[in-house]
């Protein structure tokens, strides 16, 4: 080998490393060195572009910019910037819109003002554990099945089944739900109780809806947002629920809600909405009818808000459920009853089965 | 990074010259046809992996990868083909002080060449092959800060050209002396060589990040596959080349170090992402047979 030939080659080798070393610098700038003003400007425009209950919640985007941004400057303190965007993103009015810091996180009260309606330690002492207090006189401890809690309570020789479910994060499984129904076979009526569920992971409430019902249902649409106007969406996409499972609980039901129902469970109180056998008692559940997108700041905060609207079927149109559904019955937790040990809810939900199943002989 | 090149470079030197010294292995091996030579390969990488989705974050992420991977190749005078995967794994960060996520990437990769040697007289002082390449390429990130967007993933295929280029030299024998410690070193070749592959056809699936599939039915399309989109290189620049050493041993055996460099982008409607690798790479090849003609 000439040393010539190979310090010609060497050279050609290491510049062709060299080139391609830095090659992609040019198409991936992606450090830009913003300041507070910057960051401000590129998360209204991202909620901008991207929200999609502008028009339902008759908020004037671009009046909230000309509030905001001249409190906003170059040199403005990230603690000023968080809590100014903090207030900025509340005007919104969604569970489903968040700013994560690495010292705060924005969020929204959506249960503000709201009757609590809800007593686990009562529920537990009076209803679902043996004991002197029990006003079934229950003999059996409630059984936990994965996430599911469940009792039978009889009155007057008739059983009616009570089913509490804490959160749509929890997951179903085939098991859980089948066992737990298949419990509940000899009962005039179930209460499934989602009070204070938050939502969690949409799959689970298939789990619970197709095993209460024996035919295809249109439960919900949903649209997507696809542009950047801010009525730009989709196409609707047309949501069913389909018989599932070896058992099924066509019997009456009643579902208990609060305010504290959020996103997923307010999916499940609008798709119980298509059940003919199934009625909805409480208050109006807290919303959450967008689909959530999350993101990044250029400063390295997160944030996320709703991208999608849903509604479910009444009529020829769709009732768009982002500020709650509205329950059949309205009723809130009597104070003294609760002194009482006495869950309002749960008695006027056993009284609304009861009267269902005498009059069904 | 240059950390990384020396550790390399300190191991490819000193396994190189425990494996030179051997004798020759004149034993029959496995799948004995004198026209070509199999080979079977084992490789191991380290590097620095980019990336930037737009359709989460205005941020370059930036970290470093590790992986392995296996292959086979079976090279003739006048044809080349070798089909090769790996996989990795990266921790990527963000140059925001104040980001307190991070991307646990995932990198999956099959590629797939068949070439053909375009110069059978040897006219050029260069071996040149050229052919089809098919690369398979995911990427897959989580960023568990980024609520319903944490799984993010650019799965991309593409076919199109492949090009290859190399020169083998030989290196004479020649002795070592340090006051008591004597070597000799015996004649080796070594192959400098150069690989490009530039799909043309290209299919890329990108999530939409509105996690919504599931709040549409009961159906948990993962990957959105409703959003795999054929395209071409208006919408993805797809570039993979490797440049590389190989030292072949008196087994007949090799040691390839090599860096690579790969590039891609895509520019959907909704979600342009791009993402780059440089690594650093070793690989070991095992001949599976001896080939009647071993110049290279």
């Amino acid at each position: 080998m000439k040393r010539s030939n190979f310090i010609q080659l060497l050279s050609i080798n290491v510049i062709a490393l060299l080139l391609t070393m830095s090659c992609e610098r040019p198409f991936m700038e992606g450090n830009p060195d913003y300041d507070a003003q910057e960051n401000f400007e590129y998360l209204w425009k991202q909620v901008d572009e991207k929200y999609s209950y502008f028009d339902q919640k008759n908020i004037n985007w671009d009046s909230v910019y000309n509030v905001y941004a001249p409190i906003i400057s170059q040199s403005t303190s990230e603690y000023t910037l968080f809590s100014t965007l903090f207030e900025m993103l509340g005007l919104l009015k969604d569970g489903h819109v968040n700013l994560v810091s690495s010292f705060n996180v924005s969020r929204y009260n959506i249960s503000h003002n709201a009757p609590e309606n809800f007593n686990w330690r009562l529920i537990k002492d009076y209803y679902l554990e043996p004991g002197t207090l029990n006003h079934f006189n229950v003999q059996e401890h409630s059984y936990a099945t994965g996430s599911l809690r469940h009792q039978i309570f009889t009155i007057n020789n008739t059983s009616v089944g009570y089913i509490y479910y804490s959160s749509f994060s929890n997951p179903i499984s085939n098991y859980d739900i089948e066992l737990t129904l298949s419990r509940m076979s000899n009962t005039k009526g179930l209460i499934i109780d989602v009070r204070n569920n938050g939502g969690g992971a949409p799959s689970n409430i298939f789990q619970i809806i197709n095993r209460l019902t024996s035919e295809k249902r249109y439960i919900y649409g949903s649209r997507i947002k696809t542009g950047k106007a801010h009525n730009d969406f989709g196409e609707l996409m047309e949501v069913y629920s389909e018989p599932e499972g070896n058992y099924k609980y066509t019997k009456p039901i009643v579902i208990l809600t609060n305010r504290n129902c959020f996103s997923a469970t307010s999916f499940f109180a609008a798709a119980c909405k298509a059940f003919p056998n199934i009625t909805l008692v409480g208050d109006t559940t807290g919303g959450g009818a967008g689909a959530p997108h999350g993101g990044q700041m250029p400063n390295g905060w997160y944030y996320r808000f709703s991208v999608t609207r849903s509604g479910y079927p009444m009529g020829d149109t769709l009732y768009d459920f982002e500020n709650g559904v509205p329950p059949d019955i309205h009723i809130d937790m009597d104070i003294n009853d609760e002194l009482n040990g006495i869950d309002t809810m749960i008695d006027k939900a056993i009284e609304l089965l009861l009267t269902e199943s005498s009059a069904q002989l | 990074m240059a950390k990384i090149l020396v550790i390399f470079i300190f191991v490819f030197i000193t396994i190189a010259h425990s494996f030179a010294q051997d004798t020759l292995n004149h034993r029959k091996r496995l799948f004995y046809r004198g026209d070509r030579q199999n080979s079977l390969s084992t490789s191991f990488c380290s590097g620095i992996q980019k990336t930037i989705d737009e359709g989460v974050s205005p941020l370059l992420y930036r970290g470093t990868t590790l992986g392995a991977g296996i292959g086979y190749q079976s090279f003739r005078k006048n044809k080349i083909w070798n089909i090769s995967g790996a996989f990795g794994t990266s921790k990527q960060f963000s140059p925001a002080i104040n980001d307190i996520g991070y991307y646990q990437g995932y990198n999956i990769d099959i590629n797939f060449k068949y070439l053909w040697n375009l110069d059978k007289q040897n006219k050029f002082p260069l071996r040149l092959y050229a052919g089809i390449g098919s690369n398979q390429t995911n990427r897959l990130r989580i960023n568990e800060q980024m609520f319903n967007a944490a799984f993010n993933y650019d799965i991309m295929w593409g076919l199109g050209g492949s090009l290859h280029l190399s020169k083998t030299l030989k290196i004479k024998a020649f002795d070592i002396n340090l006051w008591k410690w004597y070597a000799h070193y015996r004649p080796h070749k070594i192959t400098f060589e150069y690989n490009i592959d530039f799909p043309i056809i290209c299919m890329n699936l990108r999530p939409s990040y509105v996690v919504i599939e599931n709040f549409v039915g009961n159906n948990n399309t993962l990957f959105g596959s409703n959003t795999v989109k054929f395209t071409s290189i208006n919408e993805m620049l797809y570039i993979q080349s490797d440049l590389g050493l190989t030292y072949h041993l008196r087994t007949k055996n090799e040691i390839r170090f090599a860096y690579i460099w790969q590039y891609y982008n895509i520019q959907p409607e909704y979600s342009p992402v791009a993402g780059a690798m440089h690594l650093f790479q070793i690989i070991f090849r095992f001949k599976l047979n001896d080939f009647d003609n071993e110049a290279k």
